[in-house]
């Protein structure tokens, strides 16, 4: 059985950032695997913080790996310089959180959405850049009657679009959506969202969807990995993670989201999870979590537990699922239902 | 709209005394640069009124720009000079609290109503020990009590939010805490002279969902203990429905839609909160299905539409809707909606609010605003 090679591959990737404390670097990013297959969106979610952008901003390069390897498409792009790099940007594309911040306001929409063929593709005549651009304004809902306009004329909706737009003219295979939707209200949230899914549909596209909207992710995610620390400890499909989280981490996370639903009430369920998150500049030793995990035992002080596969590619980081002769711990039978999240339950 | 006869908004509250905090009919505009040209002018807010009962906790739901904030900023008193301010009256406890001089302003804020906001780190001073800025609040508003009285009341605030270590914590500064540790000293100060009236815009909406859940009962327990009344600014659906027991939707500068949360929730009788609510992907179970976006955009306030302001994004929308503001309809206890398809005289067909009652309440209709 040879599973189709995944379009990208993260292998144990780290990125550790100077902290001013000496030695003691900042652990953004400490030994994250994952694959995403070609097609797929992969939702990754967790607390700010946790290192959700540094991971897709060291998966397009824009940070230098401190270790580890990422694959596109089969081929090792962790240490290619610049330069060799080039093919391989064009192939994944980035869309940031600040529709304000991440377009330059003093050029047009035409100029910001052309300028990657001006990286890529320089050669390419005017006539048909402009071309190229208004077809990708149009995949976006945008028109022709935008081209000559300045970033700060549209609304935040608008922007959004005018950044997929630039995401999308270099035809990539891979977009790399960091929170995307977070800036918008909730009306405009649903465009975008609805307009992400569509294109992923017509020009099928990978997706890696960061967000810390819990619910937005289920929707729009295939697969979601759950980050915390600079770790993933859990990574399942999107149904299987939110109907049965198997990390105390992860179900405490969905039960902390707060429930449109009046009859819910907030008192009647425990607390999700006390406290705050640690220093990522001295994280706890062993599972990173166990400082506020209700279920934390001697053993997880002293040795981190690997993402180990519980079986139909649900993989979690924890103790609880460590080995045979632990199950009676398996907490997915007593938390869980405690917890009652209301993003769980089988689709109908 | 012929008038039949005046009905406050305040008789249909739910509650059956006046309420705590009243506002009748608020306008905010912000001139324009050009002095007197009101072209430029801003019509934030276009005639709201609402009550908030003793120990209520009432949401004013909103999207960006929609008027929410500046409709609280305007009952503390803290909008900037360029914002006229005209209701027909806003009352605490019965007492007027509009054309109040600043001294008075200032006496009423943080003893009576108190605020907080969204963004902890700027709300703090960062030059300042935690202590000294939540005891900053007593020396402001209670004078006499001794420096170690003084001391032990704000170690008495912090561990009241749950701040861990409150006597080592005192000498800390902002920058030595989480944005949920900031949060609840703003609560802590807020709640210092257990205000009668706790304004929250967007309290949770810079912070994490596990941190959000441990703010949002610390609020809940305060208010029980306290028995503040709460108007809590929020653009979450799920956190209206964690704590409010009413709700307010705003939309370009009027309310559209108040309810008890149930109904709202049940039985939305506004496009627009329909709109919202179909938003949400929560709401739907079979994720295939794209989410009901709500198309466009909200008006330009500079020149808001002078019929229903959601004319432009409603599926529903007729000519009339386009030229006459509708009046609010009353739907049952405490829910109104301001939507001319409540109107007996509405056609059936396509309708979603088809075969519901609804009166219509004279004293909102036609109001002209600009």
């Amino acid at each position: 059985m040879t599973a189709p090679m995944p379009l990208l591959a993260v292998e144990a990737l780290t990125k550790h950032f100077p902290s001013g404390t000496r030695d003691k670097p900042v652990r953004a990013l400490d030994g994250v695997t994952f694959t995403v297959r070609r097609g797929e969106t992969f939702g990754l979610v967790g607390e700010s913080g946790c290192g959700k952008s540094t991971c897709a901003r060291t998966i397009i390069r824009l940070y230098q790996p401190t270790d580890g390897r990422i694959r596109l498409d089969g081929t090792d792009i962790t240490s290619l310089s610049q330069r060799q790099l080039r093919p391989f940007r064009r192939r994944m594309q980035m869309i940031f959180q600040d529709p304000y911040a991440s377009l330059n306001a003093r050029m047009t929409v035409r100029d910001i959405v052309a300028e990657p063929l001006a990286v890529h593709e320089s050669a390419l005549p005017k006539a048909e850049v402009t071309e190229r651009v208004e077809l990708a304004l149009s995949q976006v809902g945008l028109s022709r009657e935008h081209l000559l306009r300045y970033a700060h004329e549209f609304s935040g909706g608008q922007r959004q679009r005018i950044g997929i737009a630039r995401a999308l003219i270099l035809h990539p295979e891979l977009i790399l959506c960091d929170e995307p939707i977070s800036a918008l209200d909730v009306s405009i949230q649903a465009q975008i969202v609805n307009l992400l899914r569509q294109l992923q549909e017509d020009l099928d596209l990978t997706y890696v969807f960061i967000a810390h909207d819990l619910s937005m992710v289920r929707y729009m995610a295939d697969r979601v990995g759950v980050m915390y620390l600079g770790q993933l400890v859990e990574v399942a499909d999107a149904p299987a993670l939110y109907s049965h989280p198997l990390h105390p981490y992860t179900q405490g996370l969905l039960a902390s989201v707060p429930v449109p639903d009046p009859a819910a009430d907030l008192v009647a369920r425990p607390p999700a999870i006390e406290g705050d998150v640690p220093s990522p500049i001295d994280p706890p030793s062993g599972c990173r979590f166990r400082t506020r995990c209700p279920l934390a035992r001697p053993i997880c002080g002293e040795a981190s537990p690997a993402l180990t596969d519980t079986g139909d590619g649900h993989e979690v980081a924890c103790h609880l699922y460590g080995g045979p002769g632990q199950s009676p711990d398996h907490p997915s039978t007593t938390t869980t239902s405690d917890h009652q999240n209301h993003l769980g339950g089988n689709p109908t | 709209m012929t008038a039949t006869g005046p009905t406050t908004p305040l008789e249909r509250a739910p509650v059956a005394e006046a309420p705590l905090l009243s506002v009748n009919d608020l306008h905010v505009t912000f001139r324009g640069r050009s002095g007197q040209d009101s072209r430029n002018s801003v019509y934030a807010v276009r005639g709201v009124s609402f009550g908030l009962g003793r120990g209520d906790t009432v949401g004013l739901v909103g999207e960006s720009g929609s008027g929410k904030s500046v409709t609280a900023l305007s009952l503390v008193g803290l909008l900037p000079d360029t914002a006229d301010v005209t209701a027909r009256a806003i009352t605490l406890a019965d007492e007027p609290i509009t054309g109040l001089s600043p001294k008075a302003m200032r006496a009423l804020r943080g003893r009576r109503l108190a605020m907080v906001f969204q963004d902890p780190m700027t709300s703090l001073n960062p030059l300042m020990p935690i202590g000294r800025q939540v005891a900053e609040m007593l020396t402001t508003h209670e004078r006499g009590l001794s420096r170690a009285e003084r001391r032990q009341r704000v170690i008495d605030l912090l561990a009241d939010v749950r701040i861990p270590e409150p006597d080592k914590r005192y000498k800390s500064f902002p920058h030595e805490f989480s944005g949920g540790m900031r949060q609840r000293v703003m609560i802590a100060m807020a709640m210092a002279l257990r205000p009668e009236v706790l304004i929250a815009d967007e309290p949770t909406t810079a912070l994490d969902v596990t941190i959000q859940d441990q703010i949002l009962r610390l609020m809940r327990r305060l208010q029980r203990e306290s028995g503040t009344s709460i108007l809590l600014i929020t653009h979450d659906l799920g956190v209206v429905a964690s704590l409010c027991s009413r709700v307010l939707v705003m939309y370009a500068g009027l309310i559209l839609e108040e309810a008890p949360v149930d109904q709202l929730f049940a039985r939305p009788l506004h496009p627009y909160t329909l709109g919202l609510l179909g938003s949400l992907p929560s709401a739907r179970a079979d994720t295939d299905e794209p989410l009901q976006s709500i198309p466009g955009q909200p008006p330009d306030m500079t020149n808001p539409p002078p019929g229903c302001p959601f004319v432009d994004r409603c599926q529903h929308a007729r000519a009339r809707c386009q030229t006459h503001r509708p009046p609010y309809y009353s739907v049952g206890a405490g829910h109104r909606s301001l939507c001319w398809l409540l109107d007996p005289a509405a056609p059936a067909d396509g309708n979603p609010f088809a075969g519901v009652t609804a009166t219509a309440l004279a004293e909102t209709a036609e109001k002209v605003s600009p």
